[in-house]
C-alpha cells in the first residue's frame, strides 16, 4: 500500500509542472502590406488619427509610428475637406473642427498618403442620429465581498439603426468613486466596456453589470456606432481576450480564428464613426 | 504368556492397520457452470499416483492409509486447487475449480479469432473485449473510442477529446449507434470519454470504408456497438472502480431460459469530490458529474423468437452557484441522452432471419444563467435538442452457401429544435427567442448480395434513401460494392466502392470551450453532405499458427466530400446561446459549405494470439479542405490532417495472474493558423475623443492551418493482476497515462509578448482501478 501512495505522490508531483510552454523556431513571415491607421470621427472639437508600422509577429520591438505621413479627409456631402497637422511622435495627426466639421448622416472618405508606401483609402458615415438610455434602473446596494457596496444596474434603449445604416452600441461609464485604500473620492475616466455586456432582442438593447455605490454621480455613455467601428471594437477585444489566454478562463473564451477586420483598403485598421448621448445617474 | 500377549497385540496392530486402509474418490466440476471436468489431475503427496477425472469427472484412488494428504487438482484453464487432508475414512469429495480466464475474456466481440483473409471486411476496424479490457487504461477508463483512435484510420482532434476522426472526416460525420439506435450525444466529460459502458459491450464495429449497404446517414463512420443480454440462466453481478467513475451491472434470469434482465449504471465522483473541498460556504462547485444506464429486457419466446426491450440514458452536469445575503448566482448546463428501443429477431427457417426495430432517441442541452442581487434578477436560458423515431427492418436470405441477400427498409422522423433562448429581467419583459423548428422524415431501402464464386466474393448493395424537410425533397441513390479475390488460404485482394450522404449536420464550436452541439437539419439552402470513397487493401497471413498468428493489413484509400460543412470564422455557438448585438440566428447564414478530400494508406500489423498480443498501426495519410468563405477560398489542409500516425500496442502475459501492456502513438503536430503579421491598436477614448496610448495587438491571419503543432507522442503502461475469489474473479490495474510526462499540444495561442505558447492538458496521470465478477453458485 505504501509503494501504491508513493508512486501516485510522485507521479502526482509530475502532473503538477507547469503546462504551458513557449514555442521557438517558428519562422513568420514578412507583411506585404505594412500600414496601420486609425481614424474616429464623431462631432467634437478635433480630429484625430494614428498611423503606425505593421510588423511580423517575430519582430517584438515597438513599431515606429509614421510621422510624414499626408491625411486627408473629405466630407462627400458638401465636398470639403480637411488634411490632418502631425501632432506628435507616434504617428499622432489631427486638427480642430472649426472650419471641417463632423456631422451626423455625412459621408467621409479618408486618404493616407506615405512616401515609398502605397496609398490607404477609406470611407465611413456618421450615425444618423445617437441612441438614447430609455429606462435606467438599479438594485439595493450589496456586499461585493471586498470593501464596498455595489448595486446592480440595467440600462435599456431602442435601436436606432436605419434601413440604410445598420447601427451598434458600446457603453462607457466614468464618475466618482471612493478610493478605497486613501478614503479619498476621486474622478474615474470613462472606460469603455466589454461588447458582451450588452444583449439584444429585435429592436431592444439592454446593458447589464453592476456599479460601486459610494460616492455619486456615475456617468454612463452610450455610443452609437456605424457598423464597421463597431466590428472592429469587437475583434479588438476578442483578440486582447485571447492574448490573455492564460490568465483568464480558456474554455469561456472564443478559439476559433479571430477574422481580422478593417475597412483600409490596402492596409489596416479603422476609419470609423459615431455619436455619443450621456446620461448622469445619482442615486444618493 | 509373554509371547501370547505379544502375539494378541501384533495381531490387534496388524488388523487395525488393514482397518484403516481406506478409499478415496471424488469428482471435479467447473465453477462457473457446474459442468463435469474431464482429465483434471489429481494428485495426494506422499502417493506417487496421479489420476485423471474420467468423463463424468470422477476419480478414484486405489485404497491408501490413513492420514494427513496434500490434495492438488490441475486443470488447463483452471486455477489449481490445494488443500490439505486429514483422511480417516473412506472418503467422497466434490471440486469446484474456478475458471481462471475470465468470462470478460472468453467472451469475443469480434470475429478476430479468424484470419480475414477471406473475409468481406474491408475498411472495419474491431475490438475484442480482451482487447478493449487489456489496453492501458486512462484514470481507470477502458474507453472504447479512445481504444479505436489507436488503430489505423481513426485520430482524435487532440488529446483530450474522444471524438473520432476517420479517414480525413470530421466527429460529427459519425454515426454512433448503440443497439441499432442512433447516439445523438457522443461524449461524456467535455468530449473526454465515449457514452459506452465497457463492460457490457458485446461488439463493436466501426466501419470506416466499404460501408454495406444497410448503414447510411454519414459521411465518415459507422460505429456499430452491441451491448450483451443477460445470462438466462446465472445471476451475475460485475463492475468496476476507477478514477473518474464507477461502473456496475446485473445479469438477473428472471424466469430461466426465458426471460433475463440487464442493468448497468456508471457513475463519476467529481461533484462528490469537490462538495467535500469546498466545505459548506457560500460559494459552491463547480460540480460536475455524469451517469449513464443501461436497461436490456430480453425474452426468448420460443426457440426461434427473440424480444429485447432496451434503454439508455445519460446525462452531464456542471453547476456552480453563489449564494450571499444579497446575491444569488447561478451557472446550470446539462447534456442528456434517451433512447428506448424495441427488437424482434426471428429466425423464420435455418436460412432465413427478420429483425425489427423500433427506436426513440432524443437528445437535449440545457443552459441557465442566472443572478439576483438584491431583487435585480436576470436569467439566461438556452435550450437545444432533437428527438427522433425509427423503425428498421431487415431479412437475411441464405439462398446457397454461395450466395445471401440481406434487405430492409427504414423510415425516420426528426424533430429538430436547435434553440430556444429566454431572457428576463427585473423591469424587461420576458422575451423568447426560436430558432426555427424543423420536422423532416426520412425513407431508406437497401439491399445487399453476397456472393463467393470460386475465389472471388463480392458483397454489391444498393441502398436508396429520401429526405424530405420543408419545401425541398432530396433523393440519394448509394451505390455499394466490395470485391476481393483470395489468392490462397493466406492472401487476399479487396477493393470497396461506396456512396455516402449526411442530411443532419452537427454545428460543433470550434476550437475549445464547454461542448454546445446544435443538431440541425439540412435545409432547401444547405444540402446534404456527400462523399464517395474506393479502397484498396491487401490481406496477408504471414503466420498462420495459431500461437504466433500475424496478419499484415494494407489499405489504400480516396475519398472524396462534398458540402461538408463548418461555422464561418468568427461565429460560434455564442450566436445562439446568447443575446449579444448582430447575432445570427439563421444559423444557415454563419455556416459555409465547402468540400474536402482525404487519401492514405493504413498498414496493420497484428498478433492476435499467444503470450504476447497487440498490433503496430501506420497511417500516412492527407486531407483537405476548400470553402469558397474560408481562406480566400484557397484549399487548406484540415484540423485533423496528420501526415504520420504510428501506433504500437502490446499486451504480454507473464503468467496465469499477471500482465503488462503498453501504447505508444506518434502523430504529426495538427493543422493550425497562426498569424502572419501584428499592429498595435489604439486605446481610443470614446468620450475625450483621443488616443490613449497602445495598449493592445491585432493579429493577421496567416494562410488557414499552414503551420504546425509540435507532434504528438506518448507512451501508456500499465500492469494487471487477476485474482480469484470464492465470489468470483476480480482483476486490479495499475496505470500510467504518458508515462514520461510528454506536453503534448493541445491548443497554441500568442500571449501579449508576441510569443508563441503552447498549452498541453495531460502529464503523467497514475490511476488505480478494480474490476470485478461476482458469480452466483446456481
Amino acid at each position: 500500500m505504501r509503494l501504491i501512495i508513493g508512486f501516485l505522490l510522485i507521479t502526482f508531483l509530475f502532473t503538477r509542472c507547469s503546462r504551458t510552454s513557449v514555442v521557438e523556431g517558428i519562422i513568420f513571415p514578412i507583411p506585404n502590406q505594412t500600414l496601420s491607421v486609425f481614424c474616429f470621427l464623431t462631432p467634437s472639437d478635433s480630429i484625430h488619427a494614428a498611423i503606425k508600422e505593421i510588423r511580423s509577429v517575430s519582430n517584438t520591438n515597438k513599431e515606429f509610428g509614421i510621422e510624414n505621413a499626408e491625411i486627408t479627409i473629405e466630407d462627400l456631402n458638401t465636398k470639403e475637406t480637411i488634411q490632418l497637422k502631425h501632432l506628435s511622435n507616434g504617428g499622432y495627426f489631427g486638427n480642430s473642427q472649426t472650419t471641417f466639421k463632423v456631422k451626423p448622416n455625412h459621408t467621409y472618405v479618408l486618404t493616407v498618403h506615405s512616401p515609398d508606401k502605397i496609398t490607404l483609402r477609406s470611407s465611413c458615415t456618421v450615425p444618423n442620429q445617437g441612441a438614447v438610455i430609455e429606462n435606467f434602473t438599479f438594485g439595493d446596494p450589496f456586499d461585493d465581498g471586498f470593501i464596498s457596496k455595489r448595486r446592480r444596474i440595467e440600462a435599456s434603449w431602442q435601436d436606432v439603426s436605419t434601413e440604410t445604416q445598420k447601427l451598434n452600441y458600446l457603453i462607457s461609464s466614468g464618475g466618482k468613486f471612493k478610493d478605497s485604500f486613501t478614503g479619498k473620492t476621486v474622478e474615474a475616466q470613462p472606460s469603455l466596456k466589454s461588447f458582451k455586456n450588452i444583449s439584444q432582442s429585435g429592436t431592444s438593447l439592454f446593458y447589464n453589470s453592476d456599479t460601486t455605490d459610494d460616492t455619486f454621480p456615475k456617468f454612463y455613455y452610450l455610443h452609437t456606432l456605424e457598423y464597421n467601428l463597431y466590428q472592429f471594437e469587437k475583434m479588438a477585444q476578442l483578440m486582447d481576450e485571447i492574448s490573455k489566454k492564460s490568465t483568464s478562463s480558456f474554455l469561456g473564451a472564443y478559439q476559433g480564428i479571430i477574422p481580422e477586420f478593417t475597412n483600409i483598403q490596402n492596409g489596416y485598421g479603422i476609419f470609423g464613426a459615431y455619436l455619443t448621448t450621456s446620461l448622469t445617474v445619482t442615486i444618493k | 504368556m509373554k509371547i501370547y500377549v505379544t502375539l494378541l497385540i501384533l495381531l490387534c496392530c496388524s488388523f487395525w492397520g488393514n482397518c484403516q486402509m481406506i478409499r478415496f474418490s471424488g469428482k471435479v466440476l467447473d465453477k462457473s457452470n457446474q459442468k463435469l471436468l474431464e482429465g483434471a489431475s489429481i494428485q495426494l503427496s506422499s502417493i506417487k499416483m496421479v489420476k485423471y477425472s474420467d468423463k463424468t469427472g470422477e476419480f478414484m484412488f486405489p485404497k491408501f492409509k490413513t492420514g494427513k494428504y496434500s490434495l492438488t487438482i490441475k486443470y488447463l484453464g483452471f486455477l489449481n486447487y490445494k488443500k490439505i487432508l486429514d483422511i480417516q475414512k473412506d472418503t467422497l469429495i466434490e471440486v469446484e475449480l474456478t475458471p481462471f480466464v475470465t468470462e470478460l475474456e472468453e467472451v469475443i466481440v469480434s470475429s478476430k479469432v479468424e484470419s480475414s483473409v477471406n473475409k468481406l471486411n474491408i475498411g472495419i476496424n474491431s475490438l475484442s473485449k480482451e482487447q478493449i479490457l487489456n489496453v492501458p487504461s486512462i484514470a481507470g477508463e477502458h474507453d472504447l473510442t479512445r481504444i479505436f483512435m489507436l488503430t489505423p484510420g481513426v485520430k482524435s482532434d487532440n488529446e483530450g477529446s474522444a471524438g473520432l476522426y476517420v479517414r480525413g472526416g470530421t466527429s460529427d460525420q459519425n454515426l454512433f449507434l448503440i443497439n441499432s439506435a442512433p447516439l445523438y450525444k457522443n461524449s461524456h466529460l467535455f468530449g473526454f470519454l465515449s457514452p459506452f459502458n465497457s463492460d457490457i459491450i458485446e461488439k463493436a464495429d466501426l466501419y470506416k470504408g466499404g460501408f454495406p449497404a444497410r448503414f447510411g446517414g454519414r459521411l465518415s463512420s459507422i460505429l456499430d456497438v452491441r451491448l450483451k443480454s443477460a445470462s438466462m440462466n446465472k445471476f451475475k453481478i460485475g463492475g468496476s472502480i476507477g478514477f473518474i467513475s464507477s461502473k456496475l451491472y446485473a445479469e438477473i434470469p428472471i424466469v430461466k431460459e426465458k426471460v433475463s434482465l440487464l442493468l448497468a449504471g456508471r457513475r463519476s465522483y467529481f461533484d462528490i469530490f469537490t462538495a467535500f473541498f469546498n466545505g459548506s460556504g457560500t460559494t459552491s462547485g463547480p460540480y460536475y458529474k455524469f451517469y449513464d444506464f443501461n436497461g436490456i429486457l430480453t425474452l426468448k419466446l420460443d426457440k426461434k423468437n427473440i424480444i429485447q426491450l432496451f434503454t439508455y440514458h445519460d446525462k452531464d452536469r456542471l453547476t456552480g452557484a453563489f449564494d450571499g445575503e444579497t446575491e444569488t448566482q447561478k451557472y446550470d448546463q446539462s447534456w442528456n441522452s434517451q433512447i428506448w428501443g424495441v427488437s424482434f429477431t426471428s429466425h423464420l427457417s435455418p436460412i432465413i432471419n427478420n429483425y425489427i426495430d423500433f427506436t426513440l432517441s432524443d437528445y437535449n442541452m440545457d443552459l441557465e444563467v442566472f443572478r439576483d442581487q438584491q431583487g435585480e434578477a436576470f436569467i439566461n436560458k438556452f435550450n437545444s435538442q432533437i428527438n427522433t423515431f425509427g423503425v428498421k427492418n431487415t431479412t437475411e436470405i441464405e439462398i446457397t452457401d454461395n450466395y445471401a441477400v440481406k434487405f430492409g427498409g427504414i423510415y425516420n422522423t426528426y424533430t429538430f429544435r436547435p434553440g430556444q433562448l429566454r431572457y428576463q429581467g427585473k423591469n424587461i419583459n420576458f422575451i423568447e427567442s426560436k430558432l426555427d423548428s424543423i420536422q423532416s422524415k426520412e425513407v431508406s431501402l437497401f439491399i445487399e448480395n453476397e456472393f463467393k464464386f470460386n475465389k472471388w466474393i463480392a458483397n454489391l448493395g444498393f441502398r436508396y434513401s429520401s429526405y424530405q424537410v420543408p419545401n425541398q425533397t432530396y433523393q440519394f441513390k448509394e451505390p455499394r460494392l466490395t470485391l476481393g479475390y483470395i489468392f490462397n488460404e493466406k492472401s487476399s485482394l479487396k477493393m470497396a466502392l461506396s456512396q455516402m450522404n449526411q442530411p443532419l449536420q452537427l454545428l460543433t464550436n470550434p476550437g475549445l470551450g464547454f461542448p454546445v452541439d446544435l443538431w440541425v437539419s439540412s435545409t432547401d439552402k444547405i444540402i446534404p453532405q456527400k462523399s464517395n470513397q474506393i479502397s484498396l487493401s491487401y490481406n496477408h497471413d504471414i503466420s498462420q499458427e495459431k500461437n504466433n498468428f500475424l496478419s499484415l493489413s494494407i489499405e489504400a484509400y480516396y475519398k472524396e466530400m462534398n458540402n461538408i460543412i463548418s461555422y464561418r470564422d468568427g461565429y460560434s455557438s455564442t450566436d445562439f446561446t446568447e443575446f449579444s448585438q448582430n447575432n445570427q440566428r439563421e444559423w444557415d447564414k454563419i455556416v459555409t459549405q465547402g468540400k474536402g478530400k482525404s487519401y492514405g494508406i493504413e498498414a496493420l500489423l497484428e498478433k492476435k494470439y499467444g503470450k504476447l498480443q497487440g498490433w503496430i498501426g501506420y497511417t500516412l495519410s492527407w486531407t483537405t479542405n476548400q470553402f469558397e468563405n474560408l481562406n480566400l477560398g484557397k484549399e487548406f489542409y484540415a484540423r485533423q490532417d496528420r501526415r504520420h500516425d504510428l501506433s504500437v500496442v502490446a499486451m504480454y502475459k507473464l503468467n496465469k495472474r499477471w500482465s503488462l501492456n503498453a501504447s505508444w502513438i506518434f502523430q504529426t503536430g495538427q493543422a493550425i493558423t497562426l498569424p502572419k503579421a501584428v499592429y498595435s491598436i489604439p486605446a481610443y477614448g470614446f468620450v475625450k475623443d483621443k488616443f490613449l496610448g497602445y495598449p493592445n495587438l491585432a493579429y493577421i491571419n496567416g494562410e488557414r492551418n499552414s503551420y504546425r503543432m509540435i507532434p504528438t507522442h506518448r507512451l501508456d503502461i500499465g500492469v494487471q493482476r487477476k485474482t480469484t475469489h470464492k465470489w468470483g474473479i476480480g482483476q486490479w490495474e495499475l496505470s500510467l497515462y504518458n508515462a514520461y510526462n510528454r506536453q503534448n499540444p493541445y491548443y497554441y495561442y500568442i500571449d501579449s509578448g508576441q510569443r508563441v505558447k503552447s498549452v498541453s492538458l495531460f502529464g503523467i496521470i497514475p490511476s488505480f482501478s478494480y474490476m470485478f465478477k461476482i458469480y452466483s453458485s446456481k
